[in-house]
């Protein structure tokens, strides 16, 4: 079998010596995978994409990337090898406008950084309009669609996604989904975190429930969407409703 | 008991110093002037910094006039004093033209007299000697302006260069200081010692000045970064940095304040704008200066590193995610900002004289400045530089010039209470 | 090299009036940034207040001097409010910024040529204090002390042992008012504003007011150490008020442990030490021709040493920042942001 994109292999990781918040995780992407990791609040979710994506250190376990150990590489490396990131707060550099930011995203590019902004501001043409503003005066929508804009400006092969509908009115999370998914279309692996389970599960091929940095359930999103045990501890009343 | 101040010292014994002054009154307005006997003047060890005295030490003499107003004191050795006329000593009817100039500087030189002036007249005369110096009103508060100008863009290079740190890692550096002095004593060397052409001494200084800032990011500041070292910590740390070198200088340099070479003496008046005659190492400040400031600011808003800078101010841990090296950005942040200070240094050394409280003379305006024009803006930090440099110089108008500063410094507390985030700066909405 | 001398200044210097006067001001920085958290760099401007206090209410306005001394206390405590009220609510680069400022403009303040009338200007205020020494029960022509091991000089004058009584009295004083406080009830919120001061608001105190109680008595242990200064020199000179004092106050609070009881008294005497112990052995080097002129000359001695206070400062924060005494725990630096 070929090489996963991305394998995250018994990591243990933490942001203080001796308090680990991440107690052996896992998880494998697949080339133009959409993946999603649920879980409670303080599982460790955005810590996973952080250890994964080297912002954190890893204490043991392994991150490969396309049959690459890159365990402990930092961020800017594994940016120019084709992975982007968008955190889940302060996801845009607020006194550099709209422009800039997505400059920044291309930073490591050559070459061909304007037409790619063309090609991002198609996607969210809402941005096109106010290229000139700074990033500041954003609405929390907008700023969510400058974040994934930059992220896409390298054209990474995988997009690491941290809750990008927290904090948004349901028609603004509907959009997001709609432009996750667009962007996977064309190509792009994506591991989206969300507090939103169930609309989540809903447009992933497979979904990871984190509990107490540790896998607790896997299955594909329809399966986890059904799943009795997950739906009890973790997508709650409002899922059952549906 | 040992003294908490340094005292000024005198190394060598040299024949034939001393201060000299012949006290004559004006009788009547525009009237003749006659000697003034038996006045009273007092010489004290002093540490003078921009023709302003910045502490008095130990009484070094005293002596009364002669029937001529000739009165004279001799001095241990070359260097600087204070000297006070003793106004208890003044025959009745007779007083000082301006009561701040009781007391005046002087810098004495080696093996001969120097000579200073204390302006008296009697009565009504020194009523219409004061008028004269009000009547002139409009006048001095032009060259104030633009001495204040010229000030203001001096605080404003050391406030960008703090800020630009500031925004970059959070650090209030008090080290500051000492770069400036660490400036201006490089191009001191370069210009007086190897007698280096000033403005290519100046343009080395420049150099190494970020060079400096630079290798003290590698090697002190960045390892402690790594260390997980807390912001409050780094800038206690900063304080000992700057004690250790602002001693060190003192040390290798000496108290005495010295000028640059070439155009310490050059008083050639360039051209006048109405009352305002503009020395040629005025214009070479105004044009470098304002050079230096409006190409950080372009440069922070065109080039890829610029933007970087501004990118790692906003979020470091952003900024490493979209693949920028911060810490090669940071350390070229330490460089910018190491040259703009003492770009702004080796200016105060060419408009005055350079010695080793200037640095610690300057900081607290260039907090006012950045202050004024909210912390991490650059923007801000160049308007506020110059707002401070006009208004302390303005402020002579209206109070004693040994008080200039306070009004600056009341200002910034002021508008930290009125408006924290500076004029400038802007409360982001986040989230 | 003599020895001998060299130890016995040391020692003398570790028990001076300089020694209290650092001892006082330390303690009163410790309870503001060792238990509270709060960033003050202008205790130097509380020690002036004090100073100036005595010294223009006696001099000046010809009150007794016990008058002058209560004068000088309060004026600590309104310096205090002064600096409080816009301050501590702000972060708190801008509370040490301000604290600096409000120290200076003090300085520039009272040296001024044209308040002379009061303040003295930069002559100062001298010889308003001869009462304390009336008070004095010691026999000034006479010796008082011994000589350790006959050859250490610990002997000192009738005016000094009433000095150093007086001090060190007042700085024990001072040490069992704050260990009392401390293990208070006002002493736990003071430490748990230290650790994180959302979380005391939402026990419900009122930040502000602790801390302002914080600044005015730390303030008033740096008043008593300008008052006990002015008194005992029998003079205020508005250059012994620079920006540095503070920072050489804050190095003997760390070296002897933020956030202990005893830490920023041994930190004094041991700054004192250490200081001159420096000084003397760099004089007895120079004046035995061991170290040449080219290297160092006398007046380059006093630089030196405080070049190693600033050495000492940096090097203790980053790799003992709790001290001689204290538990890095409770050392309020790291949290921040
Ligand atoms: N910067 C940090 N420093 C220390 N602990 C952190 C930090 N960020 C998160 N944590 C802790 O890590 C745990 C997991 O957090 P996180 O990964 O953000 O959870 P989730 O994203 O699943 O809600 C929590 O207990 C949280 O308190
Ligand atoms: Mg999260």
């Amino acid at each position: 079998m070929a090489d996963p994109l991305i394998h995250v292999e018994n990591v243990v990781a933490g942001y203080v010596p001796g308090v680990n918040i991440l107690n052996g995780a896992e998880l494998i992407l697949g080339d133009g995978e959409l993946i999603g990791i649920i879980g409670p609040n303080g599982a460790g979710k955005s810590t996973m994409l952080k250890a994964l994506f080297g912002l954190i250190k890893i204490s043991d376990g392994t991150v490969w990337y396309r049959g690459d150990d890159v365990t402990g590489k930092k961020a800017n490396f594994l940016v120019a090898r084709g992975i982007g990131y968008v955190p889940q707060i302060n996801n845009v550099f607020p006194s550099l406008t709209i422009r800039e930011n997505l400059e920044m995203g291309g930073y490591l590019r050559k070459s061909g950084v304007a037409e790619m902004i063309d090609e991002v501001v198609d996607i969210f043409p809402r941005l096109g309009e106010r290229i000139d503003q700074r990033a500041g005066s954003l609405s929390g929508g907008e700023r969510q669609m400058l974040a994934m804009g930059r992220a896409l400006m390298m054209e990474p092969s995988v997009l690491l996604l941290d809750e990008p509908s927290a904090g948004l009115s349901p028609v603004l999370q509907d959009q997001v989904f709609d432009r996750v998914k667009q962007v996977n279309s064309t190509g792009v692996s994506i591991i989206m975190v969300e507090q939103n389970a169930a609309r989540c599960l809903q447009i992933c091929d497979r979904g990871y429930v984190l509990d107490q940095g540790r896998n607790a359930y896997t299955g594909t999103g329809e399966e986890l969407l059904h799943d009795p045990k997950v739906i009890e501890l973790y997508l709650g009343t409002l899922a059952k409703a549906r | 008991m040992m003294g908490l101040v340094p005292s000024a010292s005198a190394s060598a014994q040299t024949e034939g110093e001393s201060v000299e002054t012949t006290l004559l009154a004006q009788t009547e307005a525009g009237g003749d002037k006659s000697p003034v006997e038996g006045v009273e003047i007092i010489v004290y060890d002093a540490v003078i910094v921009d023709r302003q005295i910045e502490s008095t030490g130990a009484e070094v003499g005293r002596a009364s006039s002669d029937a001529t107003g000739y009165v004279s004191v001799a001095l241990p050795a070359p260097g600087q004093y204070a000297v006070e006329l003793n106004v208890d000593t003044l025959p009745a009817g007779v007083e000082l033209v301006r009561a701040d100039k009781q007391i005046l500087p002087v810098e004495a030189r080696i093996g001969q007299p120097t000579r200073v002036l204390f302006n008296l007249a009697e009565g009504d005369a020194a009523g219409a000697a004061r008028n004269k110096t009000s009547d002139s009103v409009l006048t001095r508060g032009a060259r104030l302006l633009f001495e204040g100008i010229i000030f203001g863009l001096i605080i404003g290079l050391c406030a960008i260069g703090l800020s630009l740190i500031y925004g970059t890692t959070g650090l209030v550096n008090f080290a500051l200081s000492e770069q400036i002095v660490f400036g201006a004593l490089v191009a001191y060397f370069l210009n007086s010692i190897l007698g280096l052409n000033f403005i290519i001494a100046a343009l080395i200084a420049f150099v190494v000045g970020g060079l400096g800032s630079a290798a003290l990011d590698l090697g002190l500041w960045r390892p402690l970064r790594k260390r997980g070292t807390g912001l409050t910590a780094m800038m206690i740390i900063s304080i000992g940095l700057a004690l250790f070198l602002r001693f060190f200088f003192l040390f290798l340099f000496g108290e005495r304040s010295r000028p640059y070479e070439q155009y310490a003496v050059q008083t050639k008046i360039l051209f006048s704008v109405g009352p305002v005659d503009v020395l040629p190492k005025e214009l070479i400040i105004i044009v470098v200066g304002l050079f230096l400031l409006i190409g950080t600011a372009v440069g922070l808003r065109r080039t890829k590193l610029g933007k970087a800078m501004r990118a790692v101010a906003d979020s470091n841990d952003l900024a490493a995610s979209t693949g920028i090296d911060v810490d090669r950005v940071v350390t070229s942040v330490w460089f910018v900002g190491g040259t703009l200070v003492t770009a702004g240094a080796v200016f105060f050394g060419l408009n005055s004289q350079i010695n080793w409280l200037m640095g610690q003379q300057l900081l607290l305006l260039v907090f006012a400045a950045v202050t004024l024009g909210g912390l991490g803006t650059d923007f801000g930090a160049m308007v506020g530089g110059l707002v401070i440099g006009i208004f302390t110089f303005m402020a002579t108008l209206v109070v004693a010039p040994e008080l200039k500063n306070v009004g600056a410094l009341l200002v910034m507390i002021l508008i930290l209470m009125f408006r924290p985030q500076g004029i400038f700066g802007r409360a982001e909405r986040i989230g | 090299m003599d020895w001998n001398s060299i130890i016995s200044n040391s020692l003398r210097s570790g028990i001076s009036q300089q020694a209290i006067i650092f001892a006082l001001a330390a303690i009163g920085l410790n309870l503001h940034f060792g238990y509270t958290g709060l960033l003050n760099f202008g205790q130097v401007a509380f020690m002036a207040a004090g100073a100036y206090g005595v010294g223009i209410t006696t001099n000046t306005l010809g009150a007794p001097l016990w008058v002058g001394i209560i004068v000088g206390m309060l004026a600590g405590v309104v310096l205090g409010l002064l600096l409080g009220l816009p301050t501590l609510r702000l972060k708190a680069d801008y509370l040490a910024i301000v604290t600096i400022a409000v120290g200076e403009i003090i300085r520039l303040v009272v040296r001024a040529a044209v308040l002379s009338d009061t303040t003295g200007g930069s002559n100062g205020i001298n010889g308003f204090a001869n009462s304390f020494q009336d008070w004095n029960p010691f026999n000034n022509s006479a010796t008082y002390g011994f000589r350790l091991f006959d050859r250490i000089n610990l002997e000192f004058s009738g005016a000094d042992v009433w000095e150093l009584l007086v001090g060190w009295t007042l700085v024990l004083l001072s040490v069992f008012v704050v260990w009392r406080l401390i293990r208070s009830p006002w002493g736990r919120v003071l430490r748990s504003i230290r650790e994180d001061e959302d979380a005391a608001t939402a026990l419900g105190k009122d930040v502000f007011r602790f801390k302002m109680q914080s600044l005015i008595l730390g303030g008033s242990f740096g008043t008593l150490a300008g008052i006990f200064y002015a008194v005992q020199q029998n003079s205020v000179q508005p250059d012994n008020y620079a920006t540095q004092q503070t920072f050489f106050a804050l190095t003997a609070a760390i070296l002897g442990g933020l956030a202990t009881i005893w830490g920023p008294v041994v930190g004094a005497m041991l700054f004192w030490i250490i200081l001159s112990f420096t000084e003397n052995v760099l004089i007895e080097l120079i004046d035995n021709n061991i170290m040449p002129d080219s290297i160092m000359e006398r007046s380059q001695v006093g630089p030196v040493r405080f070049m190693l206070v600033g050495l000492t400062l940096m090097l203790l924060m980053i790799f003992r920042p709790q001290g001689i005494f204290g538990d890095k725990r409770e050392i309020a630096i790291d949290e921040r942001k």
